[in-house]
């Protein structure tokens, strides 16, 4: 004889299937944990560079977004950036096939002044004006990073146009003269503008 | 009848119409003179206008950079919206087990693969008159020890893997300096400072012997 009990009963009547599928779901929804990246690539290289000069500039980005047709609204960002670029010599291109001593005089060919380094630093980087369509999204940081990538490329762009490799020659001379004289040599005479050519040494 | 009959022919014509229209649009893109109707719908690239330059400040400066680290780190972050903090604060005041389904209070993420240069070298700006001393063809330099000249991430050096949510300049830049971070202790791991100390000896060593010094002592 079966005796009748409540709870088996109601365990089984329970569409199982079912019942499986939400809480899977739910688990999912509720723990729906977040991505951990931790991707790291390096590599080390070897440099030779002399900066001797740094200019700190800055830079309006500004974007409108109205040419697409479909889009109801327009979007308009201002982000203000600041730079900095160095300019210098490579350091390693100074050699005795370029340096002619006599006695305490000294003459150095140098190799043509360069860009350095241009750096766009983050925490330089600020939105300070935007002004959203009401059928439009805000830009993205994607949408914002793609703008801050055409702000860099006008900066390596126009960066020629400054004075900066007049002024990375005249501060390597005014520095390597310093150098030179602290090394003993009363009379220092440092080149750019002739074209790199090995010199016979005279001492 | 003959109404129904006006109304076929009618109906074929506009068949034939369509159906000659949709040949000469296969045939005018077979030949690549239509757009294809994605890139009707593609949207217009955002351009910068071109906007001046302005120079802040000129330094006069004297750093031999002598190694660098490339690095490429991904970094990330989680901000939760203010319903979800403050169930959150309702669920450790309560102590119960109190399920926050991640969807509906929406915290906003962020991935981002960084790219940076980590640059160290000695700042010659650094030597005083007392490290150098020369005698004759020989010389002795004590250089200042080597630093971390440069860390720099650019904005053509930064990929948004995945975004969700608004991020504020401030908050973008903080994930930023999380990456920014990592690479300076990856520089430290990889010695980088002591590295540059190595090539600068070489360096400095062969332009002081190019300046005809016949003994050179370079050290720190």
């Amino acid at each position: 004889m079966q005796v009748y009990n409540p709870v088996r009963r109601f365990i089984l009547a329970l569409p199982w299937p079912a019942t499986l599928l939400a809480g899977a779901i739910l688990f999912c929804a509720c723990g729906s944990p977040s991505p951990r990246p931790s991707g790291i690539v390096a590599a080390l290289q070897q440099m030779q560079d002399l900066a001797t000069v740094e200019y700190s500039l800055s830079k309006v980005v500004k974007a409108s977004d109205d040419q697409t047709w479909y889009k109801i609204g327009d979007r308009k960002i201002l982000i203000t950036c600041e730079a900095t670029v160095k300019a210098g010599i490579d350091f390693s291109q100074i050699d005795t096939r370029y340096v002619s001593i006599s006695g305490k005089s000294i003459s150095i060919q140098l190799p043509p002044p360069k860009i350095i380094s241009i750096s766009i630093p983050p925490d330089k980087i600020e939105v300070a004006y935007e002004e959203i369509g009401f059928f439009r999204n805000r830009f993205s940081v994607a949408e914002q990073n793609a703008l801050l990538q055409q702000a860099e490329k006008q900066i390596t762009r126009k960066v020629n146009e400054l004075n900066i490799l007049e002024d990375a020659k005249s501060n390597t001379k005014s520095f390597l003269t310093g150098y030179l004289t602290s090394l003993g040599f009363e009379q220092v005479d440092l080149q750019f503008d002739s074209p790199l050519k090995p010199k016979t040494e005279e001492r | 009848m003959s109404s129904f009959i006006k109304g076929l022919e009618a109906f074929r014509k506009w068949i034939i119409l369509i159906l000659v229209l949709a040949a000469g649009i296969w045939v005018w893109n077979k030949f690549g003179n239509l757009p294809s109707p994605s890139a009707w719908f593609k949207p217009a690239a955002v351009r910068i206008d071109e906007t001046p330059i302005l120079i802040t400040e000129i330094k006069s400066i004297a750093q031999l950079q002598t190694a660098q680290l490339y690095c490429e780190v991904v970094t990330d972050s989680v901000v939760m919206s203010d319903t979800e903090a403050a169930l959150e604060a309702l669920k450790n005041t309560l102590m119960l087990p109190v399920i926050i389904p991640g969807k509906l209070s929406g915290p906003k993420k962020i991935v981002m693969i960084v790219k940076g240069k980590v640059t160290a070298g000695i700042d010659l700006r650094d030597l005083q008159e007392s490290d150098l001393k020369v005698k004759g063809d020989s010389v002795w330099l004590t250089l200042p020890h080597a630093r971390i000249l440069d860390v720099i991430v650019n904005p053509s050096d930064t990929e948004i893997f995945m975004e969700e949510g608004t991020w504020t300049s401030a908050e973008q830049n903080a994930v930023k300096q999380k990456g920014l971070r990592v690479m300076q202790k990856l520089a430290a791991e990889k010695q980088l400072e002591k590295q540059a100390e190595e090539k600068a000896i070489n360096l400095m060593k062969n332009f002081l012997e190019s300046a005809g010094f016949g003994y050179v002592s370079v050290g720190f």
